[in-house]
């Protein structure tokens, strides 16, 4: 895999996309700044903003960059570059995550900024799940983008999405800590210690797999169009 | 020196719906090879396995003496790509084209690829939103061109063109050509562009190929013949002819296997000949395909 040729790659998705993924990004940034106005409703929008862009961005990103390319029916010219199938998929991955850290490390500064300015009472349940629930959205981000990647479906892209964001995790909030058997170790989740650690490990860890199984699946691939 | 552009044997490809079978084609180096089929032939699909685009089920693929799809990647730097079903970035100008393809190619050739931005008359600053279908095929080619491939692989490029239009890209790409000895493959469905342009013809239908000469030993051998016979009579078996029309004593058949010795052959079986006409590339093509779908031995 070359390097250079990825980069080249992840660069020109950005260029083609520049002006929807800046309005994305933008409006991220604005509710950013509206986070850290020190009155709480502006604080609570910000936030509740924030939350929703992750969710936007987590469809909009693979869709454009990924699904695009093959509806506008420009994958067999840049298939038909000296690319190697891993090292688009590799593009396909980095100009992906890439962007996505960037809301995502804003949006991890704006729950910061929440338990600085006072505006606590907004996540004070969930404080000690917060580096936890941002990491399974990027888990998460990554799983749509692996998929978006393989099977190239705006449907199932979209589906995948809801089906992750919006039912898995709700209904893994409301429903695991009422589980008997799960509730010590959710409690347990929320505080510094093993358990915190190894939940977060096996997020990182599930991240990991992903892209290799991306990958191995994209390096068996036997039509590119 | 590598003797042949690409080569394909034996190669399989099966879809729910469609099937390659068994396609045996080699493109020496240095020719034109045009690729005539109508519609869903398999002109694309073979297109496709050469460039690494979909892979085969069985057979082997060399493409510039190297297997495909594994060396796809170094094999693609010396091929050159065109096709009627890919488009470039829209909301990217011809000139951010030309410098994304540059720095994909260490062989990009800045002032050839000027050379040819004026010679096609193409505006670098254009979106390619804004192109006309002859532009976007012309960039497609600058682009193609510029980072002077071994191989070429054009598919159906004059397809949706309008004949004016169309006639210019191909004076444009045969103008071009003439400055460096390349291999060609170009795929249409229309006789006229292969005719003008190439060296050896490839024909597929079904997923076949169903015939593969050099075109002037292609249109010498077809011919279609008036003649006078007994209807009693026969004609000689291995002449590969095929009735187009028969109104009493006088017929009127093609063949595929013409020669001087025919003549002699006809006369033993009593026929009058009365004319021997050329047929055109069109001809031959509409002929072909109908003996291969009547299921006729040529």
């Amino acid at each position: 895999m070359k390097t250079p040729i990825v980069l080249r790659l992840v660069l020109k998705d950005w260029y083609l996309h520049r002006e929807g993924i800046s309005l994305m990004i933008g409006g991220v940034v604005v509710a950013g700044i509206l986070t850290a106005v020190p009155e709480q409703v502006c604080s609570s929008i910000g936030y509740s903003i924030t939350t929703c862009l992750l969710v936007a961005l987590t469809i909009y990103l693979p869709v454009t960059i990924v699904i695009r390319e093959r509806l506008a029916k420009t994958l067999p010219f840049t298939m038909s570059l000296p690319i190697s199938p891993i090292e688009y998929a590799a593009s396909k991955i980095v100009a992906n995550l890439l962007l996505y850290l960037m809301p995502w490390t804003i949006a991890g500064v704006n729950f910061a900024l929440i338990y600085r300015m006072g505006s606590w009472s907004v996540i004070q349940p969930l404080a000690g799940y917060m580096d936890l629930f941002l990491v399974l959205s990027l888990v998460e981000f990554m799983l749509v983008v692996g998929f978006t990647i393989v099977f190239e479906s705006i449907g199932w892209t979209v589906f995948l999405t809801v089906l992750l964001m919006l039912v898995l995790t709700n209904t893994g909030i409301q429903v695991v800590p009422r589980i008997p058997a799960a509730r010590h170790f959710v409690v347990a989740m929320g505080r510094p210690g093993p358990e915190h650690s190894w939940t977060l490990g096996a997020e990182f860890a599930a991240i990991v797999l992903i892209v290799a199984v991306t990958f191995l699946v994209q390096a068996r691939k036997r039509d590119f169009l | 020196m590598i003797s042949s552009a690409f080569a394909m044997k034996g190669v399989h490809k099966s879809y729910k719906h469609f099937q390659l079978r068994g396609i045996n084609l080699e493109l020496p180096s240095g020719c034109i090879m045009g690729f005539i089929g109508p519609n869903g032939a398999g002109k694309s699909t073979t297109i496709r396995i050469l460039m690494g685009l979909v892979h085969h089920d069985s057979g082997t693929v060399e493409v510039l003496g190297k297997p495909m799809p594994i060396s796809q990647h170094e094999v693609k730097l010396d091929i050159g790509f065109v096709s009627e079903d890919m488009r470039l970035y829209d909301g990217a100008t011809v000139a951010w084209h030309m410098s994304f393809i540059a720095s994909i190619y260490s062989s990009w050739d800045k002032p050839y690829a000027e050379k040819l931005l004026r010679r096609f008359n193409l505006n670098p600053d254009h979106k390619v939103k804004g192109l006309s279908r002859g532009q976007a095929v012309k960039t497609s080619l600058l682009l193609a061109l510029a980072h002077h491939p071994r191989l070429l692989i054009l598919d159906e490029p004059t397809t949706g063109l309008d004949p004016i239009v169309r006639q210019e890209v191909l004076a444009e790409l045969m103008d071009v050509l003439l400055d460096e000895e390349r291999s060609i493959l170009m795929s249409s469905q229309n006789t006229q562009d292969v005719q003008q342009i190439s060296d050896v013809i490839a024909l597929i239908d079904g997923g076949a190929i169903l015939e593969i000469d050099e075109k002037e030993a292609f249109l010498d051998r077809w011919r279609r013949l008036i003649l006078e016979i007994d209807p009693k009579m026969s004609l000689p078996g291995q002449g590969g002819f095929h009735t187009l029309s028969r109104n009493g004593r006088t017929c009127v058949l093609t063949t595929g296997r013409y020669s001087d010795q025919m003549r002699t052959d006809l006369e033993a079986a009593s026929a009058n000949l009365i004319e021997v006409q050329p047929m055109t590339l069109e001809e031959i093509f509409l002929a072909r395909i109908q003996i291969a779908r009547k299921g006729a031995a040529l």
